[in-house]
């Protein structure tokens, strides 16, 4: 270091001491490091008290923040699962159609719903649905001090109109949620005491077509959440508040405080602590220091859609209540700082003196031994510790040195001859010194003779170098070394591994060597000293050899050699070849062993020139080999890729006779299964034989005793009938015969009676009136008969219509008033029923009549009075009195008088007149009407008639109010003939059976399609009445089961379902459908055409003739008992349908003067229940079966087997019309509904099913729609291109070209881009459904098609705005 | 496009992506009409079948060019053309199982809100399993948790509610205990009762990154649905750790916050139905590789569940031998790796797909039935003036073409439509192209023979090359339709429905539906003919069908 550069380093001055020093730098760290900690444990648990504040209150804050944002995400999904409840659309689809019972229904259905919403959900404070005029339609609503959930109705609906969220909601989409502000909930614009914090939730209603029905709005009590932030203040230190996005408090725990924004008090959390309030909004969540506050606040966002409504849970702790705690730790801490301080000085100063004296004198003596003195200055120190050892040893070493010194000028100065003194045995320097001469000498002898062997070696490797063929190799070998070694003589033999001759040791090279004859140039193994060296592989020496041969020779003379040696050239102990030398002294150790490293040398040299010879050899070898393989393997290769190839055909044979392999595999273990399946089987079955073959017998028997008293009972039962029919027949022609003449007899007797020309005398005019009124008593008396008889053969119509009892009382009123005025007595007319109801009122008045000219015409004097009110039968709810003050009815005479030709006394007939059928007419029609009819008398006092009536369905019928516990209704004997019941609606089964009982019917019950079927098969009933909306199966598919069921299938089935008629129903089987509601008319009008059903006559078969179609076809073979009528021509065959009914008409496809389809329509006009059956002589076009599949689904065209055909059809259509009584025929069930939902709209429907193409356009034409059809796409297409169409309904699988490829070119077309197109598929899975879509279609129908869902997509998309 | 042309160095290379339909093959008949005349390579990659004139235009361009080369992807294409004499290189595509699936250690399902059900379903569904199995259900800590017991009765498993330091057994079902975290490690359970994480406790987050320490790759791990956010932030770490993780779907859930959430992260291998879950639990928990019957039909629900389509009908026997046999096939060593690589990749069901269909089928298979139709029920079909016939399962079409040429025999061909159904697509295009290979026309013959057939069958069939193509006349009476029988639904109305063989593969309930729809769909008296080895299952098939010959397999409707 350059002394004169300054010392960079800190260095204290350098006259302190050591005890300085020492005290400095120990006094400095210890107070620095204190120091240090103190500080630093004092901030960090300053920030650790600040950090824990702020934790707990931003835990506190966010565990509220997110309670409540999870308490407001609920709600909207709640107030989804309303606004998009199933039952609130159809209400609102319904009361759109404005069918009221339905929206009735679904009314109830939805507020069963809310109301279970808000009961189950306790912080819901109200639930409405405001219609899209804001008036509140439904409106449920918590009493928030009981808790009860009141439904609001009349003036609890309130018009909200003006209400913000309302009009906000309503123009949303679909699934959002307008969400107000909290607010608390007011009267009359001031809050409502107690206050009562809520906040709205409000979402549209939108319908299938995006039509806006309005909203559904909750209102939700927020003090379930307020508790939350109110619970979190309730004590300690950290305040909680719940503000609004300005600041105003939703909560504080100041009650006074809260809400005042609204109760117009001053002061909001900004105006509070304006800086805590500007730190919020800069961020949704966090905490901060907010000056001497720490506050910690999380943002909630009640509607994820209007980030600028928000709230804040705020948290808030004063610092200086934090700090306090710290504040009295810091003083604390720096009092044991101070006192730690003072101990450590006392205790440095007291150590440092006892160390530091001793040194002090050590140093001196030290210093002085440097300066040479050598003589040891005594120290006082008595301690034997390090520091007394320090001293001692300072002194020793002094004398030591000096001893040392002299010893070693000694050595310096001698030579290696001398050894120096050794002082002691432990003289340690002294003997090495000595060892290192001896060493020193003995090396440099050794040396001298390694460095000959190394440059003789050296020398041989050089001259072995390069790639020396064999002789030279032995020549310069052999030279070299016998050089080296002095030899005279040297010879150099190699061993010939292959050699033939036995004497592998050939002379390759030699060194001053003469040849002789007796000298060998070859020698065997053992032969010789050469041959004994290479067999032996050991060296051989010779010495003092004498013999003159092997004198060695030179230029100038020849000498004996002294020695020779023989050495075997061993490379890796294998032998190469022996060297042999001739030499004149004998060897020295160094030359012996130079000459042994040198034959291994030479061995490897010679190994290694033997190697290379043998590898040219191979090497030539081999490259004419490689060129033979090549040639061989260029063939190989060939037939290589052929065999290639066909292991290529033979792996993928293999792999296909594996697949197969497992099929066949497959298919073995099924038969065996089925096998063993099919033995177990027919073991049974033959069990079953066995049993059934001794029932059979039994039954034989049986059937046989049955089948006669049957045939007994309905031929008397024929006879019964037909004198019934005569009867009434009778009756029917004699009262038309009789009429006719007494009309005359009736007009001319007036005419006389009259005597308008004067010319009669009075007498005769007198006759005259009695022949009129004669012929009137008698007119009335026929046409009492006739009523009578028609009303016992059933033929009595009734045709219901709507009417008013005030209305009726006043008809009858103006009626009898004359009446009354003439006989003087008082008529009072009274109506306390005032209403609607629906029933014949004809026959009513008809009824009225009779009971109020009875009355007049037996009561003298008094009173005749009417008197309509409602009565407490709920079937018969009208009731209406005649009550006179006339000469009354005996008791015993009470039920007499309702009998026909009937009166009380055969003299009273003859006082009163009349002709005594009135009040049994009375009673007969009253029963047809549902009705009944009473009397209570008191004889000389006066008669009360009392008439009851059903009032029709808009009373009883829409919902049958529940009925009264069934009671017990004795039990009808056994065999009467039963209807079953099958529908889910308790209510509907109960009013049956007592509609069943009042007819004399039994009733079975079933309210499942399940327990119908187990039913039918146990009883086998009379007829089936079937709901279609069956809790566990689909009245379509029941009634399938039944009418597929070769055991149920005879037993007729009567639809009456809420669902819209659907004609398919027909088609499968059903007798007649009714849409409910349905009155108990109609129901006995359904069970009439039940039983009718089962015991109607064999049909009757009209057949029109043509070219193929000959009455014999049939004749002989058609149903037994039928009746067959020819006709020859299609008119004929429309003239005798005008007059007589037929089952069954079979028509020629090609009638002689008709096209046969024209004739199918005229035909159907008249005998619109007729099956119909196409016979054709040839092939009819596709088109034309579709046009007329409309009429039948039985076209035969001439073929081997079409006349077999044909007659199973007839059988089946006989079978299928004897079973039925259609529709049409019931009294008052309504026409089938026709309405124009559709009206004006053409309907394309592409399919080549002929009967869904059928049942398709039959339903859309009911609801108006022109509908057109093409078969396939193709024809679509055309039909497309040439007509304008609204709709098409397009199957998939079609021939000439399916609905996928139709669509996509439908799409292709610009003109019909918009057209909506309706897939028809038979697929179910999701994936194929898409695939429609994909192709073009805007939706799609599943097949079979759904009657309801068919009219209602047909509406939905072409009122969609395209 | 997805048709390329290659000119390299050496050849000429026709590249196909995709099926071959519409503008593709548009592009690839034009590709291979104007081929170079020396060595053509063409390559069909994703093609399971070719329509006619592509399987012409090929068989074409090795009339004309020995030396081209086709190269096809598709197993069934490849059977298919070679079937047909077009020689084919099947190339495959590395087989799906070449990432080995490491062994399932332990099993971890979590739910929170609206789970409980689909748990519990879960849980039924496994067998006695091989591996612990970890469960943590949100719960409130305030009522007694009776998942326990609910479990008992529903599993074979043993269910423990564990205590603290209990030790892990494989084939017990732990349940955490409300109000205590439960976590793992190095073998024993820990209960803790620490702070709720994200408002949880038990949470299953917790557990999650427990379990993904203690098993690393062998966890398999289920979220069920839920709300919250509890276990998102630990399956990021099963996956860093190589486990599996499964998250329901959401649009099966009604609270769908936790996993969509989860889906949204990304951090899941599979997104799949509840059904889905219980199926890889089952094969992953149970000690056998292979699948047991009760496996696969957990197995095909969750196969429903993912692809749609429906199998649970089916035969469980032939389904369980097809498995086994693509396992095999395949190299899957266990069901339950199988299963992860098929709910996975839709390419592996459509291989399962192709599998499950089995579609053996000749020209006049069962001759004396065909005879039968020709001479007793033809003159009756004759009496319609349209004739329909349904050919249902009707594979690659031999049986509608077998029909069709005895209905042209007897006169009938013109006024029918032949609608031939099948749930293969494949199957489908390989009928609907008309194309057989020649090496069948002497079965064909004999058969034909057999069958009544009098005529010259050469009339129905030309030879092109090495295939037999099916005359225009056959081919525009039949229409190829898919159609399940399982599924779908009457889409027309038939005097007659061909149904052979394919009953054999259904279960008895699928037979009786399958038969409903059949006599939903005949004419009034129609027939319904079925495969030589079936029969109808007594009870509603008897009810709706009545025989008329027995030994025929030929029945009407009645």
């Amino acid at each position: 270091m350059n002394p004169t550069a300054p010392a960079r380093r800190f260095r204290l001055p350098a006259h302190w001491g050591v005890r300085t020093r020492i005290a400095l730098v120990f006094h400095g760290v210890v107070l620095l490091s204190l120091s240090l900690v103190g500080y630093y444990g004092y901030v960090n648990a300053g920030a650790a008290y600040r950090g824990k504040a702020l934790e707990s209150i931003a835990g506190q804050t966010a565990e509220i923040a997110q309670a409540i944002t999870f308490f407001l995400r609920e709600v909207p999904r709640d107030l989804r699962s309303m606004s998009q409840f199933h039952a609130l659309e159809q209400l609102l689809y319904w009361e759109e159609l404005g069918m009221e019972e339905k929206t009735m229904d679904w009314k109830i259905t939805v507020i069963d719903a809310f109301r279970s919403l808000v009961a189950a959900r306790e912080e819901i404070h109200e639930l409405c649905f405001l219609d899209r005029e804001g008036r509140e339609r439904i409106r449920v609503l918590r009493d928030p001090t009981t808790g009860q959930v009141q439904t609001a109705t009349g003036a609890g609906l309130r018009n909200r109109r003006p209400n913000i969220d309302f009009q906000v909601a309503l123009a949303l989409d679909r699934n959002r949620t307008q969400v107000s502000p909290l607010t608390l909930a007011m009267e009359q614009g001031v809050p409502r005491q107690p206050l009562l914090p809520v906040i709205r939730f409000a979402q549209p209603v939108i319908g299938a077509n995006e039509v806006r029905y309005g909203v559904v709005m909750v209102e939700i009590l927020a003090q379930s959440f307020l508790d939350m932030v109110r619970r979190a203040d309730a004590g300690g230190d950290h305040r909680y508040y719940l503000i609004s996005a300005t600041g105003d408090y939703f909560h504080h725990r100041d009650p006074e405080r809260t809400w005042g924004h609204l109760r117009g008090l001053p002061g909001t959390f900004r105006t509070d602590l304006p800086a805590a309030f500007a730190a919020l909004q800069r961020s949704e969540q966090g905490a901060a220091e907010v000056g001497a506050l720490v506050v910690s606040h999380h943002r909630i966002q009640p509607d994820p859609a209007v980030p600028e409504q928000h709230w804040f849970v705020v948290g808030l702790v004063d610092q200086a209540r934090v700090l306090t705690q710290l504040n009295s730790f810091g003083l604390v801490f720096f009092t044991i700082l101070a006192a730690a301080m003072g101990l450590v000085l006392l205790a440095t100063r007291l150590a440092l003196n006892g160390v530091l004296n001793p040194l002090a004198a050590m140093t001196r003596q030290l210093e002085k031994l440097g300066r040479g003195e050598v003589t040891p200055e005594p120290v006082a120190y008595p301690y034997r510790d390090e520091i007394g050892r320090v001293l001692a040893s300072t002194n020793h070493l002094m004398d030591t040195l000096g001893n040392l010194t002299r010893q070693a000028d000694t050595i310096a100065a001698g030579d290696y001859s001398k050894r120096v003194r050794v002082l002691s045995a432990d003289d340690l320097l002294g003997n090495a010194i000595n060892n290192m001469t001896a060493v020193l000498d003995k090396n440099r002898q050794a040396h001298a003779r390694r460095t000959w062997l190394a440059e003789g070696l050296g020398g041989l490797g050089r001259e072995l170098a390069g790639d020396p063929s064999l002789e030279e190799l032995a020549s310069r070998a052999s030279a070299f070394l016998c050089r080296r070694l002095e030899a005279g003589h040297g010879a150099f033999f190699v061993f010939d591994r292959d050699d033939a001759t036995g004497k592998p040791l050939v002379l390759m090279g030699s060194y001053m060597f003469t040849e002789r004859d007796t000298v060998a140039t070859r020698y065997a193994l053992g032969e010789g000293a050469v041959g004994q060296v290479a067999r032996e592989k050991q060296p051989i020496l010779l010495r003092n050899v004498t013999r003159a041969e092997g004198l060695v020779t030179t230029g100038t003379l020849s000498v004996p050699p002294l020695v020779i040696i023989a050495v075997p050239l061993l490379y890796q102990e294998i032998l190469q070849g022996v060297l042999e030398l001739a030499a004149f002294t004998p060897l020295d150790e160094v030359q012996r062993e130079f000459l042994d490293q040198a034959a291994g040398m030479v061995a490897a040299a010679l190994f290694a020139t033997l190697q290379r010879d043998r590898i040219a050899t191979l090497l030539a070898k081999s490259e004419s080999a490689t060129r033979m393989t090549e040639d061989r393997n260029r063939q190989l290769q060939e037939v290589n890729a052929a065999m290639e190839e066909q292991r290529q055909q033979l792996q993928q044979q293999t792999e296909e006779l594996q697949q197969a392999n497992a099929q066949m595999e497959e298919q073995q273990q099924q038969l065996q299964q089925q096998t063993e399946e099919l033995q177990q089987t027919n073991a049974q079955m033959e069990e079953q034989q066995q049993l059934l073959e001794g029932q059979a017998h039994d039954l034989t028997a049986n059937n046989a005793a049955l089948r006669d008293s049957q045939a007994e009972l309905s031929a008397r039962a024929r006879q019964l009938e037909e004198a019934d029919r005569y009867k009434s027949d009778f009756l029917a022609n004699m009262s038309h015969e009789l009429r006719t003449p007494l009309n005359s007899i009736i007009l001319i007797s007036r005419m006389m009676a009259l005597n308008e020309d004067g010319t009669l005398d009075p007498e005769t005019v007198r006759r005259a009136r009695v022949v009129h009124n004669s012929g009137n008593d008698l007119l009335r008396l026929i046409n009492d008969i006739l009523d009578l008889s028609k009303i016992e053969s059933g033929r009595m119509e009734l045709h219901p219509e709507s009417f008013d009892t005030g209305e009726l009382a006043a008809e009858l009123q103006d009626l009898f008033a004359e009446t009354a005025r003439e006989r003087a007595l008082d008529f009072r007319v009274e109506d306390a029923f005032h209403g609607p109801v629906v029933g014949d009122r004809n026959k009513v008045v008809q009824v009225l009549r009779n009971l109020l000219a009875n009355a007049f015409k037996f009561t003298p004097h008094g009173t005749v009075a009417l008197r309509c009110e409602t009565g407490d039968d709920p079937q018969r709810p009208l009731r209406i009195h005649v009550a006179d003050t006339g000469i009354g009815i005996p008791p015993d005479k009470l039920e007499l008088i309702f009998e026909a030709f009937r009166q009380v006394d055969s003299s009273i007939s003859r006082r009163f007149g009349g002709t005594g059928l009135g009040l049994s007419i009375s009673r007969e029609l009253t029963r047809l009407l549902g009705g009944s009819l009473q009397v209570a008398s008191q004889e000389g006092e006066g008669s009360t008639f009392t008439l009851c009536l059903p009032t029709g369905p808009e009373r009883t019928a829409a919902r049958p109010a529940p009925l009264p516990p069934a009671a017990p209704r004795p039990a009808l004997p056994a065999g009467t003939p039963a209807i079953l019941v099958i529908d889910d609606d308790p209510n509907f089964l109960e009013t049956i059976a007592i509609i069943n009982h009042r007819q004399g019917l039994r009733t079975l019950q079933a309210r499942s399609g399940q327990e119908g079927l187990a039913l039918a098969a146990a009883h086998r009933p009379a007829g089936i009445i079937l709901d279609l909306g069956l809790p566990d199966m689909d009245g379509d598919a029941l009634l399938a089961r039944i009418k597929t069921d070769p055991g149920l299938k005879e037993i007729p089935v009567f639809v009456i379902s809420s669902r819209d008629r659907n004609p398919a129903l027909l088609e499968q089987g059903a007798i007649g459908v009714l849409q409910k509601p349905v009155t108990a008319e109609q129901i006995q009008g359904a069970e009439n055409a039940l039983l009718a059903a089962m015991d109607r006559p064999h049909g009757a078969m009209l057949i029109v003739e043509g070219a193929a179609l000959r009455a014999e076809l049939v004749a002989d073979r058609a149903r037994p008992g039928s009746r067959q009528v020819a006709a020859r021509s299609a008119a004929e065959a429309l003239a005798l349908a005008a007059g007589d009914a037929f089952d069954l008409v079979l028509v020629d496809h090609e009638p002689p003067d008709m096209d046969c389809a024209e004739f199918c329509r005229k035909l159907l006009e008249r005998q619109p229940d007729a099956k119909i059956i196409i016979y054709a002589a040839g092939e009819i076009g596709e088109e034309r079966v579709a046009q007329l599949r409309r009429f039948t689904d039985s076209l035969i065209q001439q073929a081997p087997q079409a006349r077999q055909r044909l007659l199973e059809d007839i059988e089946r259509f006989l079978a299928a019309t004897l079973a039925q009584t259609r529709q049409h025929d019931q009294p008052g069930s309504p026409p089938p509904r026709r309405d124009s939902l559709l009206a004006g709209k053409r309907l394309l429907v592409v399919d080549d099913d002929p009967r869904n193409l059928f049942v398709l356009s039959e339903a859309l034409e009911q609801h108006g729609a022109e509908v057109l059809s093409a078969l396939n796409g193709r024809k679509a297409l055309e039909l497309l291109q040439e007509e304008p169409v609204d709709l098409v309904f397009m199957d998939i699988m079609m021939p000439e070209m399916d609905g996928y490829e139709t669509m996509t070119r439908i799409r292709a077309i610009e003109s019909l881009k918009r057209l909506p197109v309706i897939a028809l598929t038979a697929k179910a899975l999701k994936d194929d459904r898409h695939k429609c879509l994909e192709a073009g279609a805007d939706d799609y129908l599943a097949k079979p098609v759904d009657y309801e869902l068919l009219i209602n997509m047909a509406r939905a998309w072409i009122g969609k705005p395209r | 496009m997805s048709v390329a042309v290659h000119d390299a160095p050496d050849r000429q290379r026709i590249l196909v992506l995709g099926p071959v339909t519409g503008a593709t093959e548009t592009a690839l008949l034009a590709a291979l009409e104007s081929a170079a005349p020396g060595a053509v390579e063409v390559s069909l990659f994703d093609a399971p079948v070719v329509p006619t004139r592509t399987v012409l235009a090929l068989a074409a361009l090795f009339d004309r060019n020995p030396a081209a080369r086709l190269i096809v992807y598709q197993t069934t294409l490849a059977y298919y053309l070679n079937a047909l004499g077009i020689p084919s290189r099947r190339h495959t595509w590395p087989p799906p199982s070449a990432t080995p699936v490491p062994a399932v250690r332990a099993l971890a399902l979590g739910g929170s809100a609206d789970s409980l059900d689909k748990f519990i379903s879960i849980i039924e569904r496994l067998p006695e399993a091989a591996v612990p199995v970890f469960l943590v259900q949100h719960v409130s800590e305030n009522h007694p948790h009776l998942l326990d017991q609910l479990l008992r009765t529903r599993t074979p498993c043993r269910v423990e509610m564990p205590h603290h330091l209990t030790p892990v057994i494989p084939g017990t079902l732990y349940i955490a205990p409300p109000g205590h975290h439960m976590r793992v490690n190095s073998g024993l359970l820990y209960l803790t009762r620490d702070r709720k994480q994200d408002f949880a406790r038990p949470s299953i987050g917790l557990l999650f990154e427990s379990l993904a320490r203690e098993y690393g790759d062998g966890l398999v791990a289920g979220l069920l649905c839920g709300l919250g956010q509890d276990g998102l932030a630990a399956l990021p770490k099963i996956r860093a750790a190589g486990g599996l993780v499964l998250v329901e779907r959401a649009d099966e859930c009604q609270a769908t916050a936790l996993v969509k959430q989860a889906a949204a992260a990304g951090e899941y291998d599979m997104l799949c139905s509840w059904r889905g879950i219980a199926s890889l639990f089952a094969a992953a928990a149970s000690p056998n590789a292979l699948p047991d019957e009760v496996l696969i039909r957990t197995f095909l629900d969750g196969v429903h569940a993912r692809y749609g389509y429906d199998y649970r009908q089916y035969a469980p026997g032939t389904l369980q031998r097809r498995t086994l046999r693509m396992m095999d096939t395949l190299g899957f060593p266990t069901f339950y790796a199988f299963q992860r690589a098929l709910l996975a990749q839709p390419p592996l069901f459509e291989r399962l797909f192709q599998e499950l269909s089995i579609g053996v089928t000749n020209f006049f298979r069962h001759p004396r039935q065909l005879d039968w139709l020709r001479r007793e029920l033809f003159p009756w079909l004759a009496s319609f003036p349209l004739i329909r016939i349904w050919v249902a399962g009707c594979a690659s079409g031999e049986d509608a073409y077998s029909l069709a040429i005895l209905l042209d025999e007897a006169g009938l061909l013109h006024r029918s439509r032949i609608f031939a159904t099948d749930i293969n697509p494949v199957l489908l295009q390989q009928g609907s192209n008309g194309l057989y290979p020649a090496t069948n026309l002497h079965a064909f013959r004999d058969h034909y023979r057999q069958s009544g057939g009098q005529g010259d069958h050469s009339r129905h069939l030309a030879r092109q090359g090495s295939c037999l193509a099916m005359a225009p006349h056959l081919r525009e009476r039949i229409l190829f339709f898919s159609h399940s029988l399982a599924n779908d639904g009457v889409f027309n109305e038939f005097q007659l429905i061909l149904c052979r063989n394919v009953f054999i593969y259904f279960q008895r309930t699928l037979q009786e539906q399958v038969l409903a729809l059949f006599a939903r769909s005949l004419h009034q008296g129609g027939y319904l003919v079925l495969g030589a080895r079936e029969s109808l299952p007594p009870g509603t098939g008897q009810d709706l069908f009545g025989s008329v010959d027995q030994s025929l397999r030929v029945y009407r409707r009645r």
